[in-house]
């Protein structure tokens, strides 16, 4: 029986001292790690907002349900008018959830897109945020690297200025839409399929005339049915999928 | 054996990818560029110098009935220093390996130098083992995710080799690549062994 104890008593030491010195690293990262993650979002929401930097946005939460969550979007404003939208995205890939925000101008052409959360696999499916270098390795050898801080995501790129029913994945480079990444289907049509359904589903939303799907924010939030009425969409009237 | 024995060892003699064959998950699934191989080689170093450190230290006080509990424990609780850590202050670095800073947990690297020399060395060889062993998973990382990255993508630490025309041999990016290169290279080291021991 004491050698029972003993090695119950061990264990619960070793579990009890790594959780102390797990919480002690989490309280010293937490801030710094929380801190990052909004900046990206902030700064995500600022490049997929390209056409509008100087925008304020009013948050709005809908019933609408969209992935299995209810569907967020914020208004873009700027001198008191509404110049566009920008929503999040959630596309489930082959190991995670891709979450992109989505920044749309009134007639529903996609301003920019940032992906700001995914966990595919590196090399592949993670090349959705891969920034590809122009410099080959012997220009960066021999010095004559150009300087590339500005250069954006390619893959991210390409649904700049698309509307909703132009959000096509294709394999082949000469063919009009998405060029998905090789070896990665899976997870550039997560993407590509999460924003158009969000695009879609925003569209009728923001249009609400007739039969939206669902329509009405909660209480205390204005009413979101006029508010882009103005700007009315071509795009297709997509039911939510 | 001697103290520079102890740290050279893993990096060819007993080098833990290609020797052991030890962990070849991590090995086979981020080699897909050398960033990726180095951060992954780096990460893993850390683990095992820490967990081995620990180990070493605690290797009286365990009762062998519990002993593997234990080991899973401190390496967990490495584990989840380095992806706190990574995650506040290298966040690029941290997505780009995703899902395969937790998996380190399981990586059997560690677990096998927890097992078969930490648990029965002191504590200064158990570093040089670590470090030894950490060089030799991050050398194997790097040559296998250099030579899929450049016959795969056409570039070497995400610039290009060559010239535009160049079409990569996707395959080698994609995971039958990581068995073909992995297998080769350790066809290879046998065959400097034999040739080695011949002379010998």
């Amino acid at each position: 029986m004491g050698n029972f104890f003993r090695l119950v008593a061990t264990l619960t030491i070793i579990a009890a001292l790594a959780s102390f010195g797990l919480s002690a690293v989490y309280n010293s990262t937490h801030e710094i790690t929380e801190e990052y993650k909004r900046q990206e979002e902030a700064s995500a929401r600022m490049a997929a907002l390209a056409c509008s930097p100087e925008a304020t946005f009013e948050h709005t939460v809908t019933e609408c349900q969209l992935d299995g969550r209810a569907f967020e979007y914020d208004t873009a404003m700027l001198d008191g008018e509404v110049i566009g939208y920008s929503f999040k995205a959630y596309g489930k890939g082959y190991s995670s959830t891709i979450e992109t925000i989505v920044g749309v101008d009134l007639t529903g052409t996609i301003c920019g897109i940032k992906i700001t959360f995914q966990q595919e696999t590196p090399g592949l499916g993670a090349k959705v945020m891969e920034v590809a270098s122009q410099n080959t390795l012997w220009d960066v050898v021999g010095g004559n690297a150009v300087d590339e801080t500005d250069v954006k995501p390619w893959f991210q790129v390409q649904f700049e200025g698309r509307t909703a029913d132009e959000l096509v994945v294709v394999k082949n480079p000469t063919e009009d839409g998405i060029l998905a990444i090789t070896g990665a289907t899976i997870s550039s049509d997560a993407v590509t399929n999460s924003i158009r359904r969000g695009l879609e589903l925003l569209t009728s939303i923001v249009n609400g005339e007739g039969d939206v799907p669902c329509e009405a924010a909660p209480e205390g939030m204005e009413p979101v049915g006029d508010a882009g009425a103005t700007g009315a969409n071509p795009a297709a009237e997509g039911e939510g999928r | 054996m001697n103290a520079v024995s102890e740290l050279t060892k893993g990096v060819y003699r007993e080098n833990p990818v290609f020797r052991l064959a030890l962990g070849l998950c991590p090995a086979l699934a981020v080699s897909t560029s050398v960033e990726n191989g180095l951060g992954m080689g780096a990460a893993a170093t850390f683990v095992l110098l820490g967990s081995n450190i620990v180990v070493s230290l605690i290797r009286k006080a365990i009762p062998a009935k519990v002993r593997i509990p234990c080991y899973i424990i401190v390496i967990a609780s490495f584990v989840t220093v380095v992806e706190l850590v990574m995650g506040a202050y290298l966040p690029e670095l941290s997505k780009s390996l995703g899902i395969f800073i937790p998996l380190i947990v399981v990586n059997c690297i560690i677990l096998g130098r927890a097992e078969a020399f930490a648990s029965k060395n002191g504590i200064f060889r158990s570093i040089l083992d670590a470090i030894g062993m950490g060089i030799g998973f991050t050398f194997a990382l790097v040559l296998i995710s250099a030579l899929r990255e450049i016959l795969g993508d056409g570039k070497l630490m995400g610039y290009m080799v060559f010239g535009p025309n160049f079409k990569p041999v996707l395959m080698m990016i994609l995971a039958p690549g990581a068995f073909i290169t992995m297998g080769l290279l350790m066809g290879m080291f046998n065959v400097i062994d034999e040739r080695r021991q011949r002379k010998g």
